[in-house]
Formats: C-alpha cells, structure tokens, sequence
C-alpha cells in the first residue's frame, strides 16, 4: 500500500503535476507520515519498566514527533503560498506620504555605513518627503566616556567621522545616551525624534535599492490596518558553509527558502513577520506597541506578534529590494543564528503563540512554525546521538525489527524526503537543510538550553559582517564537529565488530549502522564547513553593463564599460590600456541613476588583463568624499532587477536523486578537505586559542 | 486377555441380581441419572462352572491412550490422558502398567520419567531402556483414583549423552505404549450409569467402538434420531474419536472400548430387552442395559422415534461435555477466550519450570469462537514473565508456533539483566482459527557452558532458565465474523448448523452413507462438545436458502443439485493425456510458472502478503474434480443463502474409507477451506482454499466490529485497501483545495 502511494508520489513529482496534484502529492505523503507516526506510537515504544531503555526511547520517540509536527506545520503554512506580488509604483496622483529610512549601527565601519547611507539616498522618492538617518549606537556618550580610554577614543573618533558623512550625503546622524535595549532601543530613540508617516528600517549592511520605495509605499494606502511590508534579505556574499563548500554560485542559499516561499506562505495566512531590517512600517501601528519590542532579543518577531494579535495586517512582497551582507565567518554565523534561536525561543516563552489571544487560528499556527522550527537543535543532536545508545551500549530504544523498520520508517523517510522536495526544492535541495541544521545544531544546542534555563539572560549580539577571512583556517568553533566525527567513526567501527559477532542481532545493526553512517556523511560534510576557506569579501564581483569614460595617462577621455562591481572596486573594459599601468589613479565617469552631486569617481588601477581586441582594467575605489560613495552604491545596489535574475539562476530544483548524487560527492570530498584542513592548521589552531 | 474379558462377564452376570429396583425415568441432571434397570432374568453364564471366580484373581485393565502409544520429544515433554472410572473402579486396588523405550543418546543418570495420577506423583523412574521395552508396574496408592475424569500425566525430562546443541535435542525421544490401570476386582468392567459412559474407554489399540444394533433406520424420523444418538453418546463417551458400526448382533462378550448401542422405539425391545418395554411404551428411556454377555449395552427407547431423541438428551445432561470432563486426549484445559480477554499459562496447565537443558518447551491450547475473523492481521500477545541465568547468551530465541506453524521468533538480544518480566511477545494470529488452537512455546538457551560442553554438563548443569506459570496470552479485541464456505468453523464449532433448531441432512440411502453421516456427525460432536440438530429429509426438499448437510455418494446426488455442491465429476481422460500432461509439468518445472511469478513471490513473502492478496477480482471459486478413491468434504455458499455441506465420494465404499479416515485428530484438524479430501492411504489433507468467501454477520451490528472486520477484510484485499485510501486522499485533497480557496489571502 504504501509503496503504492509513493509510486504515485513519484508520479505526481516526475510529470511536474501541479495544483490539486500537488495537493494529491501531499495527502498521500500525510497518509504515509501518519501511519508511520500511528505504528511508531503504538509498536514501538520500549517496555516503560525498562528505564534504560524506555528513556532513551521516549526522547527520540519525542523528537521523531516534533519533527513530525513540524512537517504538518510547514504544510500548513506553504500548502499554497501566496504568488509573488506584481511590482508596483506609487501613481502620480497618490499622496506621498513622509518617510524615515533607519539605519540602526553598531560597530559597522565607515565604508560599509557610507556605502548604505549612499544607497539609502539614492531611493527614488521625493527628497523632501524622505530622511536618513543614521541610528548610531557605537558613538553613545556611555561609549564616549567609557572608563577604557582607547574605547573612548575610538568611539569618540566614529561619533566625528560619521556625522561628517551624514553631513556630506545629507542625512541625519542621531545617537543616544545610553546603550538601552540594544537594536530596539536604538530604534525606539530614533522613533522619538523623527514623525514621518512611515518608517523603513535597514541594517547597516543592508542596502536598500533604489525601488525600494516605490515597490512599498502604496500598500499601505490600500489596508489602513497594514503595519508591515516585509521585503527579503538579498545577500552579495556567501555565508561560510556556501563560501567554504563553493556552492554559492549554483545552489539557492539558505535564507532563500524561507523569502522564497515560507514568507509567502505566511503571507497567505497574514503571519508574514518583521525581520529587522528591509521592511516598511507604519509609525501608528508602532504608537500602539510603543515602539518596537525589545523583550527578546529578536524585536523583530516579537514586534509583529505583538500588532498581528492587536488586529494590525502584514505583507511580504517577494522581490529584492535590498542587499546585504552575510556572516563571513563560520564563528560569526553562529553568533546570529544563536540570537535568532534565543530570540525565537524567548519568544516561545514569552508569548507561547498558540494561546496568545488576539491572533487568529491559522496565525497561531503560523508563528507557532516559525517558532518552533528554532527547536530543530535538540532533534537533530538526538538523531545523531541516538544510534550510540543500541551501537555502545546495546539499548533497545526502538523496538522493531528490521523487516518493519524497512517497511514503516524507509517509507516515512523517503516520503518526507519527497513532500520536502516537492515543497521546498526549487528553494532548498536535498540534504542540504540536514547540514545546515547540523552545523548550527552542535553549538545551538547549548545555547536553547541556557535560555530554558534563564530565559531572560541572552543578550543581543551585533552579527560582525565586515570580517574577512585572509587565511585558510580552521574556524574556532570547529573543534566539537571533529570529536563527533571520531565518536561516529568509532561508532561505525563498532558496527562491524557487532555485526560479525552478534549474527543473531545482524540486520538491527545494519539498519542502526546505516543511520549512523548517514550522520557520518553529515559530519564529514560538516568538517569541510568549519574549515574556513581564504577569500576576500571585497573580491566578489557583481556583473553589470555600463557604460562609461575613464581619464587615461594624458588626461583624455576614453570609452569603456564597467563589466563588474565589487564593493572594493570595479572592472572596466577599454579599447586599450590607454597607457593606464598599474597604480596609476585616475578617474571614472558615468551617469547615475540617480541624482548625484558629481559624476565622477577616483579609482587607481590594479590590474590590466587583455582579452580579445581590448582590455580589462581592474581598479579600486578611491573615495574621498561622503558624495563619492552615492556613485559606488549606484553602480552597486541601483538594479534590483539584477538580483532577481541572480537567485532566479540558482533556483533550480534538481530533484532528489541528482540532489543526492551531489551531495555524497560534495560530503566526500568535503571530509577529505576537512581533515585535511586538521593536519595542516589543527596544532595552530589550538595553540593561539587556548 | 481372554480370561480377564471371561472372568469380568463373569463378575457382570454374578453382580446383576443385586441390581436397584426399577426407577422412573428421570431427565433432571440432579438424580444419578441412572437408568431404571428391571430386574432381568440372567442366565447363567455357561463359562461359569468350569471357572470358579475365585480360582483366578480378578483383574480389569484400562487402557490409557486413546491413540494407542505416546511419544515424549525433546528435553521437557509430557503428554497427559484422562482416564474416567466407575466408582468401582476408584475404589478398587489398582496398578499402573506401561513399558517404555528411548533413544540410545538419552542419558539414563540425567534423565528421567515421573508419572502422576491426579497430581500425585507415582513414579520417578530413569529413562535407561533403549535396548528394548522395559515394562514397568506401579502400584497406585488407594485414595488416590476417583470415579469420574483421572489425569494420567507422563512427564519426560531428556537429556542428551554427549552432544550440548540445541539441535541434539530434537534427537531425544522416548515412546510409551502399553500403559493401561489394573484393577483387583470382580465386574469391575461393567459401565452402569449413563453419568459413566466415559468408563467404556480404549480398547487396547487405543479405540473406543461403538456398535449399533441395525434396526432398519429407513424412515427419516429413525434416521434422525440416530444420528442425533450417535453424536450424544460420542460426547458422552469423551473419546476423540469414536468407530462406528452397524451390526446385527450384539457382542458375544465384554471388550474393552466398547459399547453396544441398541435404538429402537418400544416395539422393537425384545428378548433381553423386553424388561424395558413396560417402561418405554411411556416415556422416553435411556438405560445402561445390564447383559447377560457382560458387554456395555446402551439402550435408548420411547414410544415412538421422535421421543427416543429425549432419551438421548438425557445423555448430555448425564455426561456432558464440560471443563471438569475433559476429552481423553485432552486433559489440559483450553477455555474459550474472547477479544480482550487474558489468561495465565498457569490455569492452562503449565506449570513454573526451573530448567536447566537447552530447549525448553510448554504447549497450551485456548478456544476461539466459530465466528473468529482475525486471521490476516492482528496479533496476539503473550506476556512473558522468565528469569535466566548469567552463562545465558544474546542469541537465544524463543520462538512461538500457534497450531503447529511457526509465528514468531524473537531472538533475545540482551541476556544481561537476567528477567523477563511483562516481557510482551507479539504472535501473528494468522494460524489461529474457530475452535481449539494450540500454542506451543519453544526457548532455544544458547550458553557458554554449553559451548564448553564437559562431560556430563547436558546434566549437570545449574538452572538456567526459570519460566513462570504467571505467563499469560492476551487476546486482543478481534473481529466477529464468519468468512463462508470454511470447513474448519464446521470440524471445529460445528457452526452454524449446531446454533439452528434444525439442521436438514439429506443422507443417502445406502448404509455406507448412514455410516459416513455417523461417523462424521460424532466427530463433529467430538471436537466441539456440541450436537448438529440434524433432521433428515429427502433430497428433493432440499432448499439453497437454508443450510444444509448431504452425505451420499455423489453418483447419488441429483442432477438438480450437483451443480450446487461445489464439486464435479472428472472428466474422463485418457491415460495416454494424463501421462502427457505429467511429463510436460515436469519439465516445465511446475503448471503455470510466469518468469516474474518466483522474485515475485519471494517479494510477497517478504512482506508477509501473498499474491493473491494483490488479486483485484477474487477468482471464481470453480468446481473441485472429485478424486477417486478419497472422501470429499465440500461447502458451498449457495447464492440464495444457504451454506451447503456436502460429504461424498465416487461410491459409498470410498466415502466410508475416506471419512474413517479423516477421523484421526490430527487429520481432522487439517480440514479447512472450501474442500477438503481425505483417502484412506494419505498422510495429509488435502485443501482448497475459499477464493472467494462471504463474509457473514455473526454479533449485532457495532462500530468496533465492524472495523475491525473491516481491517482483516482489507488485508486480504490489498488493492481495495489501496483504491480506498486514494478514494480518501482524493476527497481530501478536493476538501483541502476547496478550503484553501475560502481561507487566507487569495491575491
């Protein structure tokens, strides 16, 4: 029967069958998770006087059932998302309401705040209806007179540099007292001294292209309950696992299922969420809350749970509308997914969102997925752990004999396998969820359970996104993958020697080894993660088409296009080198998109390189003014359309069994890089961190 | 032989004057149920002057095993029989006779034999006698024989000489035969109330025979009555199985398992008989007839047929079949379990074994009502309470066979906590079936010492194994229907003729056929405790809306009905065609093998289905070509509701043959399906499984029933099980869809 069903799955997934058979697809799955849920229940749980192993069971046994519930949770919520919204602009007659941009910043440096405040200022909307402002908390007066000297001197130091940049690119700088309630604290103080209408928020490394507004605004003339247009988070850089895997350039990222398609289906059900940055609100809406949420640690989340349940509406427009900057470190990557698990669990704590009164049914549900997915870390540390318990210390945690483990959990596994693709694979390919959750799980693990223990202690951390990676490296957090690594080889020892010597128990350990093996495959893949490849964040290369005039060694003006930008430089090609030689500096002009003071760029020349009939040039900026940033975040951030077409290109599903394929290569050769990396930089590594 | 026979005539026609005054027929189950007994005028048996009873010392012999030998298998086995006595009997100075012979690798210094006698150990005696029968007399201790049912209870423990595995106890044997109880006495033998019938007993060959006056048995009211007679007095006689024969004299003389049966309305009691007739020209008569032969003769009389099936009413309530009066070969008990109920091993017999070989067995046996529908899926649990040394090793197994077909092996995988307790072990009820079920539990000690194996260690060793009489199997609630046609619901409940008022059998008319009617009535009666009303009517009154019975031969049957009985004359053929026909299956391996039928099979079996669960149309279930020589039990549901069996062969000698045959126990519980066939020279019965059965409602209609016989329907019916669930799914997803597109943002 349930071969049947999933050959009909297969069916339905193969000829690309859409709508009531993607429904049929689903229900057939659902039937098959069922039964394997049902017979899980009653078959084969171990005898409760059996402490040792009735324990042991029942946890994996609850974690089977969490990750159940959270498959018809996000079934719910993306059963049928909500397609993308049609661009819009705002009409000629239409009111233009006012507008606050808020830049909240931290520690970010000055070229990455002034390529954001350039590209903030380049959003095309009336100037006078708009204002920047930049919310700085790293040049607060506690900073400023903080009992380090040097930390005084440097706060001192941004607090001047930066309100000379808001000067020149003619936005707002504003700081405050005292480093009260973090991100929110800083939002809510710029809340207190602005009034426009409407209020973007962008993190600093966020920015925003130049539609943004256009592509916003008139949403919330047509539902006077709407509080929130939420936009995703488009990233120019990869986040470590794609940048140390190289997958970055093929395979959607991470963040892309949820914009892609668990934000849409949010929307669906009015539960799409505030996600801290990319976002327009409505500054009434934010009065009824007073300001933004700053219980938890993600004010975001708990921001738009708070005015969902006081009857506020929200929508997701599922372009890109900004671009930002990932973790560049696998450290730094953990940094931010420990805030968002914390803050998600405090959130679950706080305001547990299936009782939270105000919200409807189907938005419980929603936030309850969304919450809940942040438990991921416990399940998966416990499916990795689990086969230890039968494999060293003969447990029977899962009583069931191979023939019905095949029958009932092969089953339940290839199906949920098929409902995952059939879902999510244009946005997420197969396996690659499992490692995410692994490399996150091994260090959120601790973090949940310090947060179940004082729920209120977790503190915001700002991400650090401006690092590099100079050298190859062993990250500092990689140390307890390659212990789990051993632990698993010496499991995978143990299953030989017990099924050589145990023929009676034989087929347990092969099912039990072949799940310890699959997580072998997932820690070796994940040795190659914490293994930090070498690359400069500057070095990614954007491919544009402009055309332009550079200033050659006698001071002409030659033609040539800008074929790339990177957030450090550019590549033009010319007709000729033009006598440009390396380190020359001379100038580049082209036409903005939008209205600049100048049109003319200093750069200085790295690199000639000769293709075909003409030349590339590779040149770095050289800016001098806060102006001359409005040039580079044009050529950078003014085409959203670009963006689009770059996540499009990777949004492709590549079906299950190529997914596989793919990912056993990627996981071998992966362990191999990983271990290498150990033999290489392993003693160093424990030598300048310990 | 023959002078104990002589001299318990002897005793017999000595004993009878002193006999009680006639007593009016009494039908309450309160009086002794005796039999008003006239006083008859005995002659003087003419053996008696020549030998003086008290020249030879009297002794009766009652033969024990109502198969004539018992085999004990393995390290642990025991096999117990029910003996019933007369008062007298109890009363008299007794002896336990029996001889043995084992196998030569039985050890004889670790190895031993313990007879009891209701509970009372007689005898531990070591197993040394595999040269040859060792013959062996017990005296059994006064008090310890009482008059109705006596547990004879043999009891091996084996062990091998040499050889630790477990393999080598499949080698340990040891064969009783002979066994009978002597009684010091005079007339002990003689059977006077109809309460004692079961003291008729075996004959030494292990049967109990039953002779019957022929008496005409021509109109149908006789016939019915007799064949109503026959089933009580089988019942009454509490022997398996009981051989039956139509005589016209009765027996010159007592035998031992014998019983004249003599059934004749009033005007029919002559002779010896006529002290009766005063008696039964009024009221119906049941009377154990003292004769001057010394032979137990039952009489059943009444003023007319109709009122002899009173009389013999009386039997059952008499001798009726109840847990205190088990069955001969069935001393253990096996109580009748419904869905949910439990019961411990303990109250089925087992006993708590400390054991210290390698295989221990226990066998227990329950009872599952006619309408049991459960088979295809569902388990059984047994609830396993053991305790097992440290030398115990993973690897062990103890493994469940349910009527004889293995069930389930559960391999123990963890030996170091040493208990088993609550330990719950799941039993497919696929083998379980309508009527008595044996479950037979079988742990294999796999030991390190047994590894080592030093020389007397098959012994010698300690305990190792502890098994629990608290032990219990838990049924679960499972579905009540009865899947039709199925002849093991008839061979073991007698379902459902034995729950009408009235049973319409249409017999042939030849003797063989009231002979098979009899002999395969009283088994009926036999395996089930209960009677078939029978009622005999003409063939042409034959309805196939009501359940009915044909026993004839089939050249017998009409022509209008032939075609209902499931069956067919085989087509004559050619030998030359048949001979063909062999060669070519041979070498095609086997008739109609399709190259994807093997890994096929190999899949189904994998899954635990089987092909034909996967069928879409059930197959016709076609006409059986009768087999020559075999008896032929068939039953057929006839499209207008009537459930037809039909007992019948090629001709009436082979239908007799063929019955007497299926008689034996173990044959008889091999008839199953929609036709079973049994020929005299067969091992096995032959089954054709029901294709396509009707399922038919049994319990008043209720949700839980319903679906549970809805899941074991399904199971066999793979497909229709598939197509509904895609039903479902399919209205679901149009339910879902049509939700989707009410709730939510539609942009």
């Amino acid at each position: 029967m349930a071969a049947l069903l999933l050959l009909a799955m297969l069916v339905i997934k193969l000829l690309h069958l859409d709508g009531n058979w993607r429904l049929l697809l689903l229900t057939f799955g659902t039937i098959i998770v069922l039964r394997y849920a049902f017979w899980r229940t009653t078959s084969t749980l171990p005898p409760v006087h059996e402490l040792a192993d009735f324990v042991p069971g029942l946890i994996l046994y609850l974690a089977e059932m969490y990750c159940i519930c959270m498959l018809f949770l996000s079934l719910f919520v993306v059963l049928r998302p909500l397609p993308p919204r049609p661009s819009i602009r705002l009409g000629k007659d239409d009111p233009v309401p006012t507008v606050d941009i808020f830049i909240p910043t931290y520690n970010e440096d000055y070229d990455l705040l002034a390529g954001t405040l350039a590209a903030a200022k380049a959003i095309d909307y009336p100037a006078d209806r708009m204002t920047v402002w930049l919310l700085d908390d790293g040049g607060t007066e506690a900073k400023r007179n903080s009992a380090d000297a040097d930390a005084a001197a440097t706060a001192q130091e941004r607090y001047q540099q930066l309100q000379q940049l808001c000067d020149e690119l003619g936005c707002r700088y504003l700081t405050r007292a005292l480093n009260e309630h973090a991100k929110a604290g800083n939002l809510n103080n710029g809340l207190a001294h602005s009034s426009g209408e409407y209020v973007a928020v962008f993190d600093a490394d966020h920015a925003p292209a130049r539609d943004f507004l256009q592509e916003t605004v008139p949403y919330f003339a047509r539902d006077q309950r709407l509080f929130l247009v939420q936009t995703p988070h488009f990233f120019l850089n990869p986040d470590p696992l794609e940048r140390n895997l190289r997958t970055f350039e093929v395979m959607p990222s991470e963040n892309e299922m949820f914009y892609g398609i668990i934000q849409r289906g949010l929307d669906r059900w009015n539960a799409a969420f505030f996600c801290g940055s990319a976002a327009l609100l409505r500054r009434e809406a934010l009065a009824v809350t007073n300001g933004f949420a700053g219980r938890s640690i993600t004010e975001d989340c708990e921001t738009a749970i708070e005015l969902h349940s006081k009857g506020w509406n929200s929508i997701y427009v599922d372009k890109p509308l900004v671009a930002g900057l990932q973790p560049a470190t696998f450290a730094s990557f953990i940094g931010q997914r420990t805030r968002w698990a914390q803050g998600m669990m405090q959130i679950m704590l706080f305001s547990f969102p299936l009782f939270k009164p105000g919200l409807k049914l189907v938005q419980r549900l929603a936030y309850l997925s969304s919450t809940m997915f942040w438990l991921f870390p416990l399940p998966r540390m416990i499916f990795l752990f689990a086969p230890f318990c039968y494999l060293f210390f003969d447990l029977q945690i899962f009583t069931a004999s191979a023939g019905e483990f095949t029958a009932y959990t092969l089953t339940y596994f290839i199906v949920n396998l098929v409902m995952q693709n059939s879902l999510f694979g244009r946005w997420r390919w197969p396996w690659i969820s499992e490692l995410y959750e692994y490399i996150q799980s091994v260090h959120l693990l601790g973090a949940l359970l310090s947060v179940l223990r004082n729920p209120t202690k977790p503190t915001f951390k700002v991400t650090a996104k401006d690092e590099n990676v100079d050298v190859s490296r062993l990250s500092e957090l990689s140390r307890p993958f390659y212990l789990i690594f051993l632990l698993l080889i010496a499991a995978l020892a143990m299953t030989f020697y017990k099924f050589t010597t145990e023929p009676y128990q034989a087929e347990v350990t092969l099912v039990v080894g072949g799940w310890n093996v699959f997580n072998l495959i997932l820690a070796g893949c994940a040795l190659g993660v914490v293994s930090e490849r070498r690359e400069q964040r500057s070095s990614r290369r954007v491919a544009v088409e402009r055309r332009c005039e550079i200033q050659d060694a006698q001071g002409e003006w030659v033609r040539g296009t800008i074929i790339d930008v990177s957030s450090g430089g550019l590549a033009i090609r010319v007709p000729n080198a033009a006598g440009l030689g390396r380190g020359a500096p001379t100038l580049v002009r082209f036409t903005p998109l939008s209205q600049t003071e100048t049109t003319e760029l200093s750069v200085f020349v790295r690199s000639t390189t000769p293709e075909g009939k003409g030349t590339v040039l590779g040149a770095r900026y050289m800016p001098k003014r806060g102006q001359d940033y409005r040039l580079i975040a044009d050529l950078l951030y003014a085409n959203s359309a670009n963006w689009q077409q770059r996540q499009r290109s990777r949004q492709v599903n590549i079906g299950l069994i190529r997914g596989t394929a793919r990912f056993l290569a990627l996981a071998v050769y992966q362990t191999g890089r990983g271990l290498g990396y150990l033999m290489r930089f392993g003693s160093g590594r424990t030598s300048s961190h310990e | 032989m023959n002078r104990v026979v002589l001299a318990g005539a002897l005793l017999i026609g000595l004993a009878l004057p002193a006999m009680a005054q006639p007593l009016p027929f009494d039908m309450s189950p309160e009086s002794d149920l005796v039999v008003p007994v006239p006083a008859p005028q005995v002659p003087q048996p003419s053996a008696a002057p020549e030998a003086p009873s008290v020249a030879v010392p009297a002794a009766f012999r009652r033969y024990l095993f109502p198969g004539g030998e018992v085999r004990l298998e393995g390290e642990q086995s025991r096999q117990a029989v029910v003996v019933y006595l007369t008062e007298a009997q109890a009363a008299a100075e007794a002896s336990l006779h029996f001889a043995y012979v084992n196998a030569l690798v039985v050890a004889p210094e670790f190895s031993q034999l313990d007879v009891r006698v209701n509970g009372t150990n007689l005898t531990m005696t070591p197993i040394a006698s595999s040269a040859g029968p060792a013959e062996l007399v017990v005296a059994v201790p006064p008090g310890v024989l009482r008059s109705g049912a006596n547990v004879v209870d043999f009891r091996a423990s084996q062990r091998h000489r040499t050889d630790c595995s477990i393999q080598s106890t499949y080698e340990l044997w040891t064969e009783l035969s002979g066994a009978w109880l002597s009684f010091a006495g005079e007339g002990l033998g003689a059977v006077r109330t109809l309460a004692d019938l079961g003291a008729v007993g075996t004959g030494e060959n292990g049967t109990t025979t039953l002779r019957i006056k022929r008496n005409g048995f021509a109109d149908p009211a006789a016939r019915s009555t007799l064949l109503r007679a026959v089933q009580q007095v089988a019942i009454a006689l509490r022997a398996p199985a009981i051989n039956i024969e139509l005589v016209d004299t009765l027996s010159a003389e007592a035998q031992a398992g014998t019983l004249d049966l003599v059934v004749t309305p009033v005007s029919g009691l002559e002779g010896e008989f006529s002290p009766l007739a005063p008696q039964a020209a009024t009221t119906p008569t049941a009377v154990m007839m003292p004769m001057a032969s010394g032979a137990n003769t039952l009489v059943l009389s009444g003023p007319n047929w109709e009122s002899i099936g009173r009389a013999g009413d009386a039997l059952l309530s008499a001798a009726p079949a109840t847990a205190e009066r088990p069955r001969t070969d069935l001393a253990l008990p096996y109580p009748l379990m419904l869905g949910g109920q439990s019961v411990e091993l303990g109250d089925l017999g087992v006993d708590t074994v400390e054991f210290n070989g390698r295989r221990f067995t226990a066998t227990s046996q329950f009872e599952l009502p006619a309408d049991f529908y459960a088979y295809r899926y569902g388990t059984l649990d047994l609830v396993l309470d053991a305790a097992f040394s440290a030398d115990v090793q993973p690897g062990s197994e103890i493994d469940i066979f349910t009527n004889g077909q293995i069930a389930s092996a559960t391999p123990l995988l963890r030996t170091d906590g040493g208990m088993l307790r609550d330990t719950v072990i799941r039993i497919p009820m696929t083998n379980l079936r309508p009527g008595r079920n044996v479950v037979d539990i079988s742990v294999s000690l796999v030991t390190e010492s047994d590894g080592v194996c030093s020389a007397g260690w098959t012994g010698r060793a300690p305990v190792r194994f502890v098994f629990s009489d608290s032990t219990q199997l838990r049924l679960p609630q499972y579905a009540r229907a009865a899947a039709l046609p199925d002849l093991r619901v008839l061979t073991g409940s007698g379902w459902p003729y034995a729950d009408a008022p009235a049973a319409p059998l249409a017999v042939g008319a030849d003797e063989e056929s009231l002979l098979s009617a009899m002999l395969f009535l009283s088994r009926v009666a036999t395996a089930s405790g209960r009677i078939l009303p029978v009622s005999v009517i003409d063939q042409a009154e034959l309805s196939p809306e009501q359940d009915a019975l044909l026993i004839m031969p089939f050249d017998a049957v009409s022509g209008q009905f032939a075609g209902q009985t499931g069956l067919v004359l085989p087509q004559a053929r050619s030998a030359d065609a048949s001979n063909r026909e062999a060669l070519e299956q041979f070498s095609e391996g086997r008739p109609g093998n399709a190259p994807w039928t093997a890994p096929a099979e190999w899949l189904a079996q994998r899954v635990g289905m089987e092909l034909s669960d996967l069928r879409v149309a059930p197959a016709h279930d076609a006409p059986f070509p009768l087999p020559a020589r075999a008896a032929v039990l068939s039953q057929v549901m006839q499209p207008e509701g009537g459930l037809w069996t039909v007992l019948t062969a090629q001709n009436g000698g082979d239908m007799l043959d063929g019955t007497r045959a299926m008689m034996q126990t173990e044959r008889w519980r091999q008839m199953a399906g929609r036709v079973s066939t049994m020929a005299p020279g067969d091992a096995e019965v032959i089954t054709v499984a029901t294709d396509n059965p009707v399922i038919v409602s049994t319990q008043p209609f209720s949700f839980d029933n319903v679906r549970l016989v809805a899941a074991n329907w399904f199971s066999g019916n793979a497909v229709y099980f598939t197509a509904a669930i895609i039903v479902v799914a399919i209205l679901l997803m149009f339910s879902t869809s049509v939700l989707l597109s009410h709730v939510g943002r539609r942009e």
